[in-house]
């Protein structure tokens, strides 16, 4: 098994080469948003090796939702246990998401009698997203006997030793630096990947900032998803709002300057502390349907940052240029973290209940990069322990595994939609003050 | 031709209504009455238009596996917009105003016509018309079944329009409406030019001509057609619902002031089918393919000995493997608690159930212990029974605790079982008495458990006459008894019936019984109070009912009929705020989203766990941020 840095590993890519990309199947005690799950770091690496090697490129993408955004699932009674010291191990239940491979043999044995990669290439997008990929390696060495297979993505970048296990021939070591390459959208189109991966196509684009030019590279990106009929579109990206704005800006400016049409969604790098005043309205003119905003906290205090959610609020609700649909604002809560006060959290939830309209829990893993102590720390007792939704942080920040879900169960409720709306009894109003007595009956209450 | 045979068309109609739950909705008595007039001699055909296995169904996915728990839904087109609270009514077609976009105000909501729309069954009807003349039918008759009173409108309209495709058919109306309020539905027929005449379902004689060529009216019961199969045989095969309603008893001895029961089942006696004929049912339908069953009786456990045989029967029929039974009307907790007590010997790590026992007479007239089961596989065998001492038994389980059980006799015959010895046991056991019936069903399968909570105020139980209802000890007991034998609470096994929208109540007692209903039973199921013809309560309140100038549609529960009383009521209790229509379809919602499951448990908001503690203390904390 050889490791190599990213440059070298490209550099080895010969001219014409078939390169099979795979985006694996996940085994996860929860996979929130399925339905937005796209492997954009395989799509730009398509770009790159098209255009760099003339390679034919292929994708195998296990993950793909199907019509309804759903994935299959698997191996429903399997148990994720975490050891607890000096009490039984806390259980949860845990799936694997994406399509089986035993069900689509014939038809890769169809599509490699035709077609046999030089290489195989297999992405992870998490440094503990790795329990699929023996089993994924192996089968791929019985349909593809003798092809080199690679892995790369954050597992055998942050975990290199680790991830020798899987049995792949290459790590790569480090991250892809795809420049000002987009993501190769008309790769699900291609027959064969068509073939592979059961006809399904994508039903929406994960559009990324480049490294220069990022407005006109999102354009180009717009314009590829609207030939290909899609209308749909998520900018993954980790601050949208970074440089004050002006790079959003300008992409919106100049779709609207151009009369291009597209349904865009507002899942990831919403950080509103960066907003700039009129963003929302851009946003909202530009085709955005939903906002999700990013867990903001006052720099200098653990409190929400209400100044920042305010502003969002004066423009997606209070005098929104559009209407949205109940669900379409919502605010990130970050639980698992190590400072985290039941509290406070409930505070936080109903502030963003009041400001969106809606909640989303996100449970919390520590930053490998800048966390890495706490990082190291949790991966000691095993890689597992770092998915978010066992909550790593649990019993050393002073909330048991058991409270994070009672937690989860109690955001769940609050943030249940009902006629249109999830909970909001903070008002004066007869029903409110009155589930406040009632509430009040039993402890807890002040 | 056939000259001298009758055909019936039976129709359950659509329903005009804010919200219609499908589950369940079989028109049993209607099915009933079909095998009746088919062992009359009739040809049948039958119209059930809120079956939501039918192909007109409107329901998604049909054409997948009948699981009919996927089918809680039917069809629905908007129809009005009903003004809360009042008897203002704006009908789409009618209304040049009203348009389908029509955003809702506060104190409206859209009625729908739940079930195939009036235009597709006027086109069925038309298309069956060719096949009854051809047979040449020398009468036809349409029956038509009404169940709650506030549809009574779609009732009217189904029989204008069945008499438009078959002007000579003479037409009868039975089922709860017509049987609380004949009298209406006899007037509201008049003004459509229908002129039937009103008759007791005891009366109704097939073979009287005189009497079969009007029109009828018919109220209570049918005798002849009580007892007898549901004719589901009707329903296309690719149509039939995978499950069927069972009735085995009829009548409750309770007069609950706002329930009709003694009403329709003529006073308050309980009359039973027989065991033979209700166990022939259940073998031939599930023979047939049906394996869900569904209890619907007044009141289950009236007669609790039959039910228990029935139970037992079903058990020991092997061919009854895999039967799943329901009884979402609930059982009366009182009666419940009043069986017989089987003792549960468990094991306190896991709570599995190793031995049942009872307490019986031996033929001495003595009490003694019976081992009714060892679900060991021989791991509890008896020592001695009656030996060691009268009255005690003597076990050994494993091959390590020996059980001390001794009898201890209650005045009332319910009598206890003491573990004598239980300290003692290095298994960890614990013996438990339940009441014999909720441990027969969790064994004969029964899912899911239905209580009667209604409210948990003292003094509105007593306003409604419903004090027999009110002991929160009791229901505690068989709280406690139903997670012995196995029902999760937090898994939503047991559901508890909230009551809500009663003259007299105020939004927080109505908050009280849900929190209290989520904490301890796991799962709220909200019912907003209707007010029933011929009722104490609907007498109680018929002036208020003629003032505000309400129809039988206007008391929809679902539309807050008492909802002006309520407000008034509530402004001599807190006269700083007022009572909103808003305020009440926000109680609605909160009991809905107190149901929530995350991995297949309910939240507890009312618990006294950590986490609901603080809930509840930040709540009542905070201070809203947008005033």
């Amino acid at each position: 098994m050889e490791m190599k840095k990213s440059a070298d590993w490209l550099s080895s890519f010969k001219e014409g080469e078939k390169v099979l990309l795979v985006n694996p199947s996940v085994q996860e005690v929860r996979y929130a948003w399925v339905k937005w799950n796209q492997p954009s770091d395989l799509l730009l690496l398509s770009s790159k090796l098209k255009s760099e090697q003339n390679c034919e490129v292929e994708l195998l993408d296990l993950m793909l939702p199907n019509e309804s955004g759903r994935v299959p699932l698997r191996d429903l009674g399997h148990m994720k246990r975490i050891r607890r010291r000096g009490e039984p191990p806390f259980e949860y239940k845990s799936r694997t998401y994406g399509h089986p491979l035993l069900e689509a043999k014939r038809t890769f044995n169809e599509v490699f009698q035709e077609w046999k990669p030089d290489h195989i290439v297999i992405t992870t997008l998490t440094s503990y997203w790795f329990s699929t990929l023996t089993e994924l390696i192996a089968f791929l060495r019985t349909i593809l006997p003798g092809v080199k297979v690679s892995l790369m993505g954050a597992y055998p970048t942050l975990e290199t030793s680790h991830a020798s296990r899987a049995r792949a021939d290459v790590l790569v070591t480090d991250f892809i630096r795809f420049g000002n390459y987009t993501p190769d959208f008309g790769l699900y189109f291609q027959d064969r990947t068509r073939m592979l991966n059961g006809g399904r196509t994508i039903a929406f684009g994960g559009l990324k900032y480049t490294e220069t030019d990022v407005a006109n590279h999102l354009i180009q990106q717009v314009r590829v998803l609207k030939e290909l009929n899609i209308r749909e579109g998520v900018i993954f990206e980790g601050n949208l709002f970074r440089d004050q704005c002006s790079v959003l800006s300008e992409f919106l400016e100049r779709m609207d300057k151009e009369d291009i049409r597209i349904n865009l969604h507002g899942l990831c790098g919403l950080e509103i502390a960066d907003a700039v005043g009129g963003i929302y309205h851009q946003m909202s003119k530009g085709g955005f349907r939903s906002f999700f905003l990013e867990h903001t906290l006052d720099s200098d205090s653990k409190q929400l940052n209400l100044d920042a959610y305010g502003r969002a609020y004066d423009e997606l609700r209070k005098n929104p240029v559009r209407r949205l649909q109940s669900g379409d604002l919502a605010g990130f809560i970050m639980i698992g973290k190590p400072d985290d006060d039941l509290h406070r959290l409930f505070t936080q939830c109903f502030n963003l209940l009041e400001l969106c309209g809606s909640i989303i829990p996100k449970p919390y893993t520590p930053d490998p990069f800048g966390e890495r102590e706490l990082y190291e720390q949790i991966t000691s007792e095993g890689l597992e322990y770092l998915s978010p939704h066992v909550f790593p942080l649990a019993e050393r920040n002073g909330i048991t595994r058991e409270q994070y879900l009672d937690l989860y169960k109690h955001t769940t409720f609050l943030n249940e939609k009902r006629m249109g709306n999830s909970f909001d009894f903070f008002d004066n109003r007869y029903s409110s003050v009155a589930l406040k007595r009632s509430l009040g009956k039993k402890g807890g209450t002040v | 031709m056939n000259k001298q045979k009758r055909f019936a068309i039976l129709i359950n109609p659509p329903i005009y209504d804010t919200q219609y739950w499908a589950r369940w909705s079989m028109p049993h008595g209607l099915l009933k009455i079909g095998t009746w007039l088919r062992n009359e001699g009739y040809d049948l055909h039958l119209f059930d238009c809120l079956n939501p296995y039918g192909k007109d169904s409107g329901v998604p996915g049909r054409d997948g596996v009948m699981d009919f728990e996927s089918y809680d839904a039917v069809r629905k087109e908007k129809r009005s917009v009903a003004l809360l609270a009042s008897n203002k009514e704006r009908i789409l077609g009618e209304d040049p105003d009203l348009v389908p976009s029509y955003r809702l105000s506060s104190s409206e909501k859209w009625k729908y016509t739940f079930g195939m729309p009036l235009g597709l069954l006027e086109d069925k009807l038309h298309n069956l018309k060719r096949k009854v003349y051809t047979e040449g039918y020398e009468t036809v008759e349409i029956w038509i079944t009404s169940i709650m009173t506030y549809w009574w409108e779609s009732t009217r309209d189904v029989i204008k329009l069945a008499l438009e495709q078959f002007p000579d058919a003479k037409v009868r109306i039975g089922g709860i409406y017509p049987t609380l309020a004949s009298d209406h539905a006899r007037q509201k027929l008049f003004d459509k030019g229908i002129e039937p005449k009103v008759l007791d379902g005891r009366q109704l004689d097939l073979n009287n001509t005189e009497l079969m060529e009007q029109h009828l009216i018919v109220t209570g019961e049918i005798r002849k057609a009580s007892d007898l199969e549901l004719a589901t045989d009707l329903y296309e095969d690719d149509e039939r619902p995978p499950y069927t309603i069972l009735t085995t008893s009829r009548g409750c001895p309770h007069i609950c002031s706002y329930c009709a029961s003694n009403i329709l089942n003529d006073g308050t006696k309980v009359r039973n089918r027989q065991f033979d004929w209700v166990m022939n049912e259940i073998k031939d339908k599930f023979r047939k393919g049906t394996k869900v069953f569904c209890f619907y009786e007044d009141n289950l456990l009236m007669n609790m000995q039959q039910f228990k045989d029935i139970l037992k029967a079903v058990m020991a029929d092997r061919s009854l493997h895999g039967i799943r039974i329901y009884a979402p009307e609930g059982i009366e907790i009182g009666v419940a608690m009043s069986d017989r007590k089987r003792f549960l010997l468990k094991l306190r790590e896991d709570k599995r159930i190793l031995a049942t026992l009872s307490v019986d007479k031996n033929n001495a007239g003595e009490l003694q212990i019976t081992l009714e089961e060892d679900l060991t596989d021989g791991s509890v065998q008896i020592i001695d029974s009656h030996l060691f001492e009268v009255g005690t038994m003597r076990l050994l389980v494993g091959d390590q605790d020996t059980v001390l059980l001794r009898i201890e006799v209650k005045d009332n015959g319910r009598h206890e079982v003491q573990f004598v010895n239980e300290q003692e046991s290095e298994l960890g056991l614990y013996l438990v008495g339940v009441p014999e019936i909720v441990y027969l069903m969790k064994l004969a399968g029964f899912e899911k458990i239905y209580l009667p909570l209604e409210t948990i105020k003292k003094e509105t139980n007593a306003r409604w006459n419903r004090s027999w209802n009110s002991n929160l000890t009791r229901f505690e007991s068989l709280l406690n008894a139903l997670e012995e034998v196995g029902f999760d609470t937090r898994k939503q096994h047991i559901n508890a019936f909230v009551m809500f929208g009663l003259p007299g109540e105020d939004i927080e007692e109505i908050y009280d019984t849900a929190l209290y209903a989520s904490e301890r039973v796991g799962s709220v199921i909200p019912m907003l109070f209707t007010p029933v013809p011929s009722t104490q309560v609907f007498d109680m309140y018929k002036d208020y009912i003629e003032e505000h100038g309400y129809d039988l549609q206007h008391l929809n529960g679902k539309l807050f009929p008492f909802f002006h009383m309520l407000r008034e009521q509530a402004r001599l209790r807190y006269p700083e705020r007022e009572l909103e229509f808003s305020d009440y379809l926000r109680v609605e919602t909160f009991m809905q989203r107190i149901n929530t499951k995350v991995q297949g448990e309910s939240v507890n908001i009312f618990a006294d766990s950590s986490v609901a503690n603080v809930f509840r203390q930040a709540f009542s904390e905070y201070k809203p941020i947008l005033g």
